[in-house]
């Protein structure tokens, strides 16, 4: 199911930042903006559901690896954006991408030295999932790969793109001994190769990503004399994007890929039947938005989890792009009675999911 | 298969414990011999599996054999909490300001976040509550689990120490870390710890900055990458450390600092919660800034296992008091769902200590309950 709903992420993230006729950006600063005759970006509809639905409490670690790096990007892309709006462009220090060093920075050697457990020149499990995710980053656009400071590396990207569609790309890990030869094709070894001459990976701004950057960190619509998505100053109040779509996206492709390679069970899958199953029961009576709650309880004890039924009642303290499910006293009930109101976004996204089986005649 | 109430009806949880709390009174405390006779019954068997929770009821004591339930609630300290955040938020707001303002460094790391505050992260307060546990009944030779979190946190947050006041040029012998962690520390410092946790593979303090996202007051770190790329500890764990140290300072034969974590932070909670009785104008402010203190101080979240004493057990007695009012919950029902294998009558017993009494035991004759529960 991760794949399915990063394929889904992938159309909904076209349709809503990017302009239909001419793939550019739509402008920052939400819905309500036009500029140009072209609307800002309307997050309600699919991309808030999508991360409702998507947000899952499982240890973080297993999370992390993908997290982290996406994190990078997105920081990096940040940052140069922010330069940009103080007019600061020619600031040595600006780091515009993700390089090798950064990899190995988090993650270690790509290979393992020899230990008790690990054989000498094992591939580890990190690198494997960063190329893993950007494999995917790079097929829908949300990635340029730079052979220099500043040179696209338009060939070398292609070539890579070509041969993930021809199923050439590297899969078995083989290999032995020098780092430079880890793998025959990719984009670690891109990096790996280039690393010497600045080679490095970018956020894709124009695929929509500086749209989303202003939106969630930059100034709101409506603050006189700034303009939407500007950087230059910090802003603390409401933001056009409120939900930390960055942290789900990774977080999603971590499940997919564990999904790719897993036997058993897939990190969150518990969670996630979960969450149909409700949305589901409450969709089955008027008014579509609630449960009752004994309901509610019984679709976590289905799913072996019934003691985290409560918990999810305060997970939305800390966890900002989880559902929020609010707690409704049902009057005059004997014994006292109570529903579970579900807010719009988090029945949305099994709305868009349902719909999407109807359009693709039951890909689940 | 129904223990105390009915599977497909949960929430007659409210209506059973109305009824048992009274008038007249049916419970009574589970006393000190009990709950260590209990505790020493239960020996490495899951909670589901332990035949003190099933639906035949357990014995009440040792010389005594009518069939109880036990049930627990929150301590009635909580209770003063959530009626004075009820009542009195907007002076609890101002108190919380007063206080911040005086701490420094607090203001910069607070700042458009300061209504984060009002709001304590019980779910974090679960995993804190569940560590320590762990560690504590590891320090009674309750369980092998070490309460590695808990241990964890001490750790990372004494090493990060160091390593900034050991980079600073102007730090003294006796400076202050928490003026000193309060002006930021740069990404180096950061790496180089991160570095420390990462190679040992005990975790990546990389992840704890993503909590900032949701709750800035229970968050351990802040990093600010807005131009200066700078990184900032919370002061309020920051503060909660020094408590810490001052408390383990005074203990007599204390042993390894991570070794007693567990006791020592169900120590301050236990102390922030009986504050609450008194009459001093700040104590729920104090008491908010300690808990914030005590979750971003915490920043360990790998083991799965405290999770179930902690989070899940603590929380959903929070969730249900918060929500629902519910007063207490029974502990076979608990027992089946949670399917811990920490021995539930010990993690109860450490929970129930006088010293930090986050919850109330008591037990209830199971023909009362069964009387009841039929009649509802």
């Amino acid at each position: 199911m991760p794949q399915r709903e990063l394929t889904d992420f992938n159309n909904y993230w076209r349709m809503s930042m990017l302009n239909v006729i001419n793939g550019s950006n739509r402008p920052p600063g939400g819905s309500g903006i036009e500029v140009g005759g072209i609307k800002g970006v309307d997050y309600d509809s699919t991309l808030i559901p999508w991360c409702k639905g998507n947000s899952v409490s499982v240890d973080q670690i297993r999370l992390d690896t993908l997290r982290q790096l996406f994190s990078l990007l997105i920081e990096r892309a940040r940052n140069r954006l922010t330069l940009i709006d103080h007019n600061d462009l020619k600031n040595p220090n600006i780091n515009k991408g993700l390089h090798f060093n950064d990899l190995r920075n988090l993650y270690g050697r790509p290979q393992a030295k020899g230990y008790r457990r690990t054989a000498a020149f094992e591939y580890d499990g990190k690198w494997k999932d960063a190329e893993a995710m950007f494999i995917n980053l790079l097929q829908n656009g949300h990635i340029t790969l730079f052979e220099t400071k500043d040179t696209q590396a338009k060939i070398i990207q292609e070539e890579i793109k070509q041969k993930i569609n021809m199923n050439l790309h590297q899969t078995d890990w083989h290999g032995t001994g020098n780092e430079s030869q880890w793998m025959d094709y990719g984009i670690c070894f891109f990096l790996s190769n280039t690393q010497k001459k600045g080679g490095h990976i970018r956020l894709n701004e124009l695929n929509g990503w500086e749209t989303y950057i202003r939106d969630h960190w930059g100034a709101p619509a409506g603050i006189t004399g700034i303009i939407p998505g500007n950087l230059s100053k910090k802003h603390t109040g409401k933001r056009t994007m409120p939900i930390p779509l960055h942290l789900v996206l990774p977080e999603t492709m971590a499940r997919a890929i564990d999904e790719q390679n897993s036997t058993d069970t897939v990190w969150g899958k518990n969670q996630s039947d979960i969450r149909r199953g409700l949305a589901d029961k409450a969709s089955h009576l008027p008014p579509h938005d609630t449960v009752n709650l004994n309901v509610y309880y019984g679709v976590f004890s289905k799913y072996n989890a019934g003691h985290m039924a409560d918990t999810f009642f305060l997970r939305n303290i800390d966890d900002k792009t989880s559902a929020r499910f609010e707690l409704i006293e049902i009057q005059g009930s004997k014994p006292k009675q109570w529903n579970v109101k579900f807010e719009p976004e988090f029945l949305r996204w099994r709305i868009n999911q349902r719909n999407r089986k109807r359009n693709t005649g039951g890909v689940p | 298969m129904k223990r105390v109430l009915p599977d497909n009806m949960p929430t007659l949880d409210y209506e059973l414990w109305k009824n048992i709390f009274g008038p007249p009174v049916r419970f009574e405390l589970v006393k000190k011999d009990e709950r260590q006779w209990l505790a020493g019954k239960e020996f490495h068997v899951s909670s589901e599996k332990s035949v003190e929770w099933m639906k035949e009821g357990r014995d009440r004591s040792r010389n005594d054999t009518t069939k109880v339930f036990d049930f627990i609630s929150l301590s009635k300290f909580f209770d003063l909490w959530f009626d004075h955040r009820k009542y009195f938020e907007h002076d609890l707001n101002e108190r919380i300001k007063k206080q911040i303002s005086l701490i420094p460094g607090a203001e910069l790391f607070f700042e458009g976040e300061m209504n984060t505050l009002l709001e304590i992260n019980w779910t974090i307060l679960g995993r804190v509550i569940g560590a320590a546990v762990a560690n504590y009944g590891h320090s009674r030779e309750y369980w092998n689990s070490t309460g590695l979190d808990a241990k964890e946190a001490a750790t990372f947050w004494n090493e990060l120490k160091r390593q900034v006041v050991d980079d600073d040029d102007y730090a003294t012998v006796t400076a202050d870390d928490l003026a000193l962690l309060a002006k930021g520390f740069d990404k180096s410092d950061w790496v180089k710890i991160g570095d420390q946790f990462r190679e040992r593979g005990d975790f990546n303090p990389d992840s704890e900055i993503l909590r900032s996202y949701g709750h800035r007051a229970s968050s351990p770190f802040w990093h600010e990458n807005h131009i200066l790329d700078r990184y900032y500890a919370n002061p309020l764990a920051m503060k909660h450390h020094k408590v810490i140290f001052n408390k383990y300072r005074d203990m007599k034969n204390p042993g390894v600092h991570e070794d007693v974590q567990g006791q020592l932070t169900l120590e301050v909670l236990g102390d922030a919660l009986k504050r609450l009785r008194g009459d001093d104008d700040d104590r729920f402010a104090d008491f908010a800034i300690k808990i914030h203190g005590m979750c971003a101080f915490h920043i360990v979240r790998t083991d799965h296992k405290q999770q179930k004493i902690g989070l899940h057990l603590f929380s959903n007695l929070v969730a249900r008091k918060m929500s629902r009012d519910v007063g207490g919950s029974n502990v076979p029902d608990i027992a089946k769902q949670l399917k811990t294998g920490f021995g539930l009558a010990k993690v109860l017993t450490i929970l129930s200590d006088k010293n930090h009494k986050i919850i109330e035991w008591n037990s209830v004759e199971k023909e009362i309950v069964d009387k009841i529960v039929n009649g509802l």
